[in-house]
């Protein structure tokens, strides 16, 4: 309770602060829109050849796309901007700050400033998923929108994870900066349904790099085209990768802090 | 804030702490941190060689040390770079788990940070900053505050305080990146005692700062230490700061501790010199000045020697016989002169 009390606070200073910055906004606002609508035309420019991609059809694609959109949104909104700033303060030794407070470290680390024009990237993703479930309304049903839901809390719990994990190695690595673009490169794939990669790349995509645990899963599982048998994995590994993500965490503060020495 | 009175503040006689029966608010024994660096000679080829087999050195940065701070005093922490002034604080606080030896503060043992202890210590690094440099000040206070779980209308009461004390009324609505350092370092001690703190941890907070604001920021510690009655432990390269504030100090080096101790024993115990200054109405004309003792200053009219105590009666008279001395003071050499003596090793260790 009182953490969400917080979180709510720093949304607050950080709403405040951005609004500041108005002219900002609209134009991050406007590259977003930019960005979409290259989005739409290559989505047009594949289904004018083909009427299906792995089995996705043009409104699955653009369920799939909300998707990618809205964790998009979600990674800039607080996690990567919390987890720079950790490594930040490992750099210059200012982690101290955070340790001192009597709050959580993970926690307080983790949520204590949000982008708040990366909203705009969540709304347009839920905008389109709204729009390809207005049309594909035979196949969504109430179940399927529960376990999307479901889904897509386990995909942030996952991406989560694996971004505390990054921060967390900058306890040994001073440079971790470069790690952040490979991600980025990795993380477009997830535009587009595993399905439509090999059987090998589809394996790694999902158990390896777990891409698909992201995007397509919770896509798939609003049109019923997510098995059983990755459901349960999406679970199981979003419970396991906050676990070992949060594990590592304190093994980098007693590192940090010469306990384990 | 009907505190006790504080010992080592009133204006008593020397060893007023000692004197007073109050609790122990800070206790090391034999407290030690090592850590362990990884070396390498300079050169290409030790560079290549470095990453495929790292050599380390140990580095003891807190070689066991022992002292007592009781509550409400003021002690001054001083030794040159790397003598282990920061390890220890940091230690003291939580941040650092020491290598061996047991710390208390507030009968805490900080580094299992429980928010019980952490709510109560405070610490201000005069080199780091722990307000958000893109948000006005304003809201990193009404962060902390939240962040510490003080009640609003208790929290509001105190900030307005310190926001009158240390004059910061003007920033709280700027970007702190736009502050000046004096500015800032006002502000940063303001958001460290928001919560107020029973043990203040200053570690240079006058660094870079103007004589006047270093002045200023002194004697709001001094007053913040007089009214809450808490304990602060201040480490400093001005040694103004530190005999501006502290009764005690206590002198480290290459992580031992070499003197803890009331500043004026200090003086007394290690320094075995007056400094006697004499104006005169005439030149000195090659007058033998250095059978005298060691002269410091030789000016037209006007000299200093440094004299052993022992010898000042007989100097002083053999100065007012031999020149025409218009004023002679006698005064304790200073006290930077006295801590380098003691780092040096001349003085006798306490």
């Amino acid at each position: 309770m009182r953490y969400l009390r917080l979180i709510g606070l720093f949304a607050k200073v950080s709403v405040q602060n951005d609004a500041a910055y108005r002219a900002d906004f609209a134009a991050h606002v406007a590259v977003t829109l930019l960005n979409f609508a290259a989005e739409l035309v290559g989505l047009w420019t594949i289904f004018s050849n083909t009427g299906s991609l792995g089995g996705w059809n043009a409104w699955h694609m653009l369920a799939l796309l909300g998707v990618f959109r809205g964790m998009y949104g979600i990674i800039g909104l607080f996690i990567s901007p919390n987890m720079r700033r950790i490594m930040d303060d490992v750099r210059q030794g200012t982690l101290d700050f955070v340790l001192i407070k009597p709050v959580n470290a993970q926690f307080y680390a983790s949520f204590r400033g949000l982008v708040v024009w990366r909203l705009a990237d969540i709304l347009l993703g839920a905008v389109l998923v709204a729009a390809a479930c207005a049309r594909l309304s035979a196949e969504v049903t109430v179940a399927g929108l529960a376990l999307f839901v479901a889904m897509l809390a386990c995909g942030v719990t996952i991406i989560y994870s694996f971004w505390l994990v990054l921060a967390t190695g900058a306890f040994w690595l001073t440079r971790v900066t470069n790690m952040e673009m490979v991600f980025w490169n990795v993380f477009e794939a997830g535009r587009y349904p595993v399905e439509i990669y090999p059987p090998a790349v589809r394996w790694m995509l999902t158990y390896v790099v777990p891409l698909a645990f992201l995007t397509t899963f919770p896509a798939g599982s609003l049109i019923g085209k997510v098995e059983p048998f990755n459901v349960a994995a999406a679970a199981g590994f979003a419970a396991l990768a906050l676990a070992g993500a949060s594990w590592f965490w304190r093994f980098g503060l007693r590192r940090y802090s010469g306990a384990s020495a | 804030m009907e505190n006790a009175p504080v010992c080592s503040t009133a204006p008593s006689s020397e060893g007023a702490a000692l004197q007073c029966p109050l609790m122990a608010q800070i206790e090391a024994r034999s407290l030690t941190k090592t850590f362990r660096v990884p070396e390498r000679e300079g050169g290409l080829a030790a560079a290549l060689a470095g990453l495929l087999r790292r050599r380390y050195r140990t580095v003891e940065a807190v070689a066991g040390i022992d002292f007592t701070i009781a509550e409400g005093e003021m002690v001054g922490f001083l030794g040159p770079n790397g003598a282990g002034k920061t390890t220890t604080l940091k230690m003291l606080t939580g941040l650092l788990h020491p290598t061996s030896g047991r710390a208390t503060v507030l009968g805490y043992e900080p580094w299992r940070r429980e928010s019980a202890f952490l709510r109560r210590v405070s610490m201000v690094m005069g080199q780091r900053t722990q307000l958000n440099w893109d948000l006005p000040a304003m809201d990193s206070f009404l962060v902390h505050l939240a962040v510490y779980g003080v009640d609003r209308s208790a929290g509001r009461r105190t900030l307005d305080e310190l926001v009158e004390l240390l004059d910061i009324g003007d920033c709280l609505r700027k970007q702190v990146r736009t502050l000046s350092l004096g500015e800032r370092m006002r502000c940063e001690i303001c958001v460290a005692l928001l919560h107020r703190p029973a043990v203040l941890f200053l570690d240079e907070p006058t660094l870079g700062l103007d004589i006047a604001m270093q002045a200023r920021i002194r004697r709001f510690v001094a007053d913040y230490n007089r009214r809450e009655g808490a304990t602060v432990m201040l480490t400093s390269h001005y040694m103004a700061d530190v005999t501006a504030l502290c009764r005690r100090i206590i002198v480290i080096d290459h992580g031992r501790i070499l003197f803890d101790g009331a500043l004026a024993d200090l003086a007394r115990r290690l320094a075995p010199f007056k400094v006697v200054t004499v104006d005169l109405a005439g030149d000195l004309d090659g007058y033998a000045l250095e059978r005298l003792g060691a002269v410091l200053a030789r000016g037209f009219r006007k000299a200093t020697l440094r004299v052993p105590k022992e010898r000042v009666a007989e100097v002083i008279g053999r100065l007012l016989a031999d020149l025409p001395v218009l004023d002679l003071t006698v005064a304790d050499p200073p006290v930077e002169e006295i801590i380098a003596q003691v780092l040096d090793g001349r003085g006798a260790p306490a």
